[in-house]
């Protein structure tokens, strides 16, 4: 039997005007290399067949649009999808996150916990949805003050007279919580009429008057014992809503 | 080969111009299908149309004439063969044998049906005798006898260098030889 290296050595000999003559489907004078010639010329034969016309019209379509696509500045059809979906991916995945993670703190929170949130949340942008105290609320109060200032610095009025309205004023936000008469005691009428020893008189009942004003403005007098209860209660609304488990 | 009107054709196609991406197509579409076929390519016409899309991409780089533009067309292709045979590697797919194609390749029409049968035979075999081959020898001998390129575009193709091309051309028609004479062809 014959050696393939044969072959092998005898083609390494060939020249390579041979071999390429062989490749043209030349007659070459080599038997060997004229049948490899043709087997090859063969497959040449077999694979060279053109494309189909529904091919040729599909593909010649791609060529078309890849032309006009590329005249637009685009990228490649498969390159170009890639990096949009993966951007679109991220950003709903992103979106998730974010919903997933205020979802779980507002079941999750306890009141306790959200209550400075939404005090936080009320300084910004007002107590209307939080149910807090309304922002308007200091601007009322600035306005209140700015009254009483202008009363004060009114110059038509003198001494008690002027000392009384600058008091009716100051105390205009509190008349719907007072149930005395306040025309009852008028220390300037007092004054006017009044006599030597009058003034003790009327020192001793301002004192009095003065000590019923602050019972009535700071309310009863604090216990121990109600304060304990107080913070007791707050302690156990506090232990009743523990945090849950979160996520 | 489009010839003279090479220099026209390249124009209109980089203006996008129908006709002349038809008329590229049709020159080389069939030696493009041939060599992807021959190397085993597992989706030859999706691997072809692949080809020819990257060459209207690339049209506005390419300088030189229709020589190097064959040349060019066939270095697209043989990269995007490398391309699916890595993609087939990845998911552990054998690529198709060339033998497996001769069949629906051998599309021409024969009235007599056991000469057809006997055409058909003959052109699977001569697909095997080219799937013995080692892949380096396949695309040297495709290279060079289906995109008629010379020994120094298909080492440019190849990234060899032209003695080594001659050697695995002088290898290949040795091995075909071998075979023939094995199976008493005369």
């Amino acid at each position: 039997m014959r050696h393939p290296g044969d072959y092998r050595d005898e083609m390494d000999r060939l020249d390579p005007r041979t071999v390429d003559a062989a490749l043209e489907g030349r007659e070459t004078g080599e038997p060997a290399l004229d049948r490899a010639a043709k087997l090859v010329a063969d497959v040449r034969h077999v694979l060279l067949a053109p494309p189909g016309p529904e091919t040729l019209a599909r593909h010649v379509a791609a060529m078309t649009a890849a032309a006009r696509s590329a005249d637009r500045g685009y990228r490649p059809v498969r390159r170009a999808g890639r990096p949009r979906r993966r951007g679109l991916r991220g950003v709903a995945l992103a979106a998730a996150l974010v919903v997933g993670a205020g979802v779980a703190g507002a079941v999750t929170l306890p009141d306790q916990a959200s209550d400075p949130a939404e005090e936080a949340v009320a300084g910004e942008h007002g107590g209307a949805e939080t149910g807090l105290e309304p922002a308007g609320e200091p601007a009322e109060q600035s306005a209140h003050g700015q009254e009483v200032a202008d009363v004060a610095h009114d110059d038509s009025l003198q001494a008690c007279e002027k000392g009384q309205a600058v008091s009716d004023v100051a105390d205009s936000k509190a008349d719907g919580h007072r149930n005395d008469d306040p025309s009852k005691d008028d220390p300037c009428a007092k004054g006017q009429g009044g006599s030597g020893g009058g003034g003790e008189e009327a020192s001793a009942e301002g004192k009095t008057t003065a000590q019923e004003a602050k019972a009535r403005d700071h309310g009863p007098p604090e216990t121990p014992g109600s304060q304990v209860e107080v913070e007791g209660s707050q302690g156990r609304g506090g232990s009743d809503q523990a945090p849950g488990p979160t996520g | 080969v489009i010839g003279a009107a090479f220099p026209a054709v390249l124009a209109g196609a980089r203006e996008g111009g129908a006709r002349a991406l038809e008329a590229i197509y049709r020159d080389l579409a069939p030696a493009v299908l041939g060599y992807v076929r021959g190397l085993g390519a597992r989706e030859p016409e999706d691997l072809t149309s692949e080809v020819f899309v990257g060459v209207v991409r690339g049209l506005g780089r390419f300088v030189g004439d229709e020589r190097a533009f064959r040349s060019w067309v066939f270095a697209i292709a043989h990269r995007r063969f490398l391309d699916e045979r890595r993609t087939l590697a990845r998911r552990r797919e054998k690529p198709v044998e060339p033998a497996l194609l001769a069949g629906p390749l051998s599309g021409t029409a024969v009235g007599d049906v056991e000469e057809e049968a006997a055409a058909r035979i003959g052109d699977a075999w001569a697909l095997q005798v080219l799937a013995s081959l080692t892949h380096d020898q396949r695309a040297v001998l495709l290279l060079r006898v289906l995109a008629d390129l010379s020994v120094e575009d298909v080492a440019g193709i190849l990234g060899k260098r032209p003695g080594a091309v001659k050697a695995l051309q002088r290898r290949a028609l040795a091995s075909v030889a071998r075979i023939l004479q094995e199976q008493g062809v005369s």
